[in-house]
């Protein structure tokens, strides 16, 4: 291997420097258990949000272990998750340890801008009025939806399950928002759903930033259908305004680590 | 089921559909004659040769005032020098000029007209028969509360796209209403769905759907084609 060939290679010169507040909150100890997911997950998310940049090293293991507050084995479970993925290398010998894998195209960059960008209280408007017009068109969608209608929402759940990329997903999650509002039979109602959309699912679904976790959302989709299939109407706005809460407070959450 | 009896010209119902398909399958066949001309040179027609249909559109739409909108829509790759196409023209809700209708087809964008998947396209394509969808909110498209009315243009190359005219839900109502007497008991013309196409109660109003199993209904009387249209019959509920 050229590296060990070389003896000049020094991994700082690779590695850009983030800032320590973003950092501190990527390696802030972990509530929810420690789970090897939840664990992979933090550390892809800060990849995805650029917290953490292409060629920076990680903290050593066990570093990285104390300040996550799991344990070393759950840790290198973690990374090794990561590492199938393709998103952190480990490299032995002198200079060794692991490496974030992530080259940034232009368009991640520029949603990572404009997410660091737009400020809470604007997130929580955009929040506030996602809130009105999706729950709103859950509720109506449950007395007004076709067969044909809940099959294409029951379609793009499915599609969301099997997208490969973050532009598929936010494809599919996107739609399903729009076909609800179209479900509903409002214009209206639709017209505002693809303008949210287009604020704010370019922001949901960076890739690997994700606010929103595929299979979770799946699964809110699929059970938001049901309801609609059901004609619970009180039952498909209470699940909709649930989802729609989750995902803006993850943005929030994801805005604040940017900005710290 | 008690019988039922309707005041109003239901015939005009069957008058309605049946103007509507008239001017679709005069697109319809004028877009096989381009297709023709084209064939008979060795090639797939142009956006060019699409152009010589445009006075037709137009002269479709200014003389049914019923009509929100006509035209022509190629399937993606049915022209030599475009992958998705329409002909498209629109009168406005208000007074005013005839427009065409502009949309994204840009299939990446979020708010794109992906007409393909619309039932209006995707059925005549699947079936060949013709469709009557709706009433449907058409979103990234005229943005409308419509009805269409499409029918599939197909030549021995194959299938080439859809000739189709939208109504209005408010207009296509405001016509129907007469039929549904609005003195009389609460009655419902719906489509063969359960979707309410006019009403003279708020208790069921336009959109919404209404669950057949118990109620009286009588589909209304038309002549022998109706049987070639998806999305057809339509039927009368007394509720």
């Amino acid at each position: 291997m050229a590296r060990e060939l070389g003896s000049t290679w020094a991994p700082e010169e690779e590695t850009q420097v983030t800032d320590v507040g973003a950092r501190h909150v990527v390696f802030a100890p972990l509530q929810d258990g420690g789970r090897v997911e939840v664990v992979a997950r933090r550390i892809s998310e800060a990849i995805g949000l650029g917290l953490i940049a292409d060629g920076e090293q990680l903290p050593s293991e066990l570093e990285l272990a104390a300040a996550l507050n799991v344990s070393t084995v759950t840790l290198r479970e973690a990374l090794m998750q990561l590492r199938q993925r393709g998103l952190v290398e480990t490299r032995r010998g002198r200079g060794g340890g692991s490496f974030v894998r992530a080259p940034v195209d232009a368009s991640v960059s520029r949603l990572r801008t404009t997410l660091r960008e737009t400020g809470v209280h604007e997130l929580r408007e955009i929040g506030d009025h996602l809130l009105a017009v999706s729950a709103t068109a859950a509720q109506l969608a449950a007395s007004r939806a076709s067969a044909d209608q809940i099959a294409i929402l029951t379609g793009l759940a499915d599609q969301l399950a099997t997208a490969k990329t973050a532009g598929e997903r936010r494809r599919a999650d996107g739609r399903f928002h729009i076909e609800l509002a179209a479900a509903a039979q409002s214009t209206r109602l639709t017209r505002q759903s693809i303008d949210l959309q287009g604020e704010m699912g370019e922001l949901l679904w960076i890739p690997l930033g994700e606010a929103v976790e595929r299979d979770e959302r799946v699964a809110q989709h699929r059970a938001v259908v049901a309801a609609i299939e059901a004609r619970d109407g009180r039952r498909a706005r209470l699940l909709v305004e649930e989802h729609v809460e989750l995902a803006i407070s993850r943005l929030i959450e994801f805005h604040l680590q940017l900005v710290h | 089921m008690e019988a039922i009896t309707y005041t109003g010209d239901t015939a005009s119902v069957e008058a309605l559909v049946r103007d509507t398909f008239d001017g679709i399958d005069a697109l319809r066949s004028l877009t096989l004659d381009v297709h023709r001309r084209a064939a008979n040179e060795g090639r797939a027609p142009t956006t060019s040769d699409m152009a010589s249909i445009r006075p037709t559109v137009l002269e479709y739409l200014s003389s049914r005032h019923l009509c929100a909108g006509t035209g022509v829509i190629a399937a993606p790759g049915a022209l030599a020098d475009q992958a998705r196409w329409l002909e498209w023209w629109r009168r406005p809700a208000a007074a005013g000029d005839l427009f065409p209708l502009a949309v994204d087809l840009d299939p990446d964008n979020i708010g794109s007209y992906e007409y393909p998947l619309a039932p209006w396209f995707d059925v005549p394509y699947r079936t060949g028969r013709r469709v009557v969808v709706g009433p449907y909110v058409d979103y990234a498209g005229t943005d409308e509360y419509i009805l269409t009315f499409s029918a599939p243009i197909t030549s021995d190359e194959g299938f080439f796209g859809v000739a189709a005219a939208d109504i209005r839900a408010t207009d296509f109502e405001r016509v129907m209403l007469p039929i549904l007497n609005t003195e009389g008991p609460a009655t419902l013309l719906i489509n063969s769905t359960g979707r309410v196409l006019a009403s003279n109660t708020p208790a069921a109003i336009v959109g919404s759907i209404i669950r057949l199993d118990d109620l009286p209904r009588r589909q209304l009387p038309h002549g022998p084609d109706w049987v070639d249209y998806v999305g057809l019959p339509w039927f009368l509920v007394r509720n």
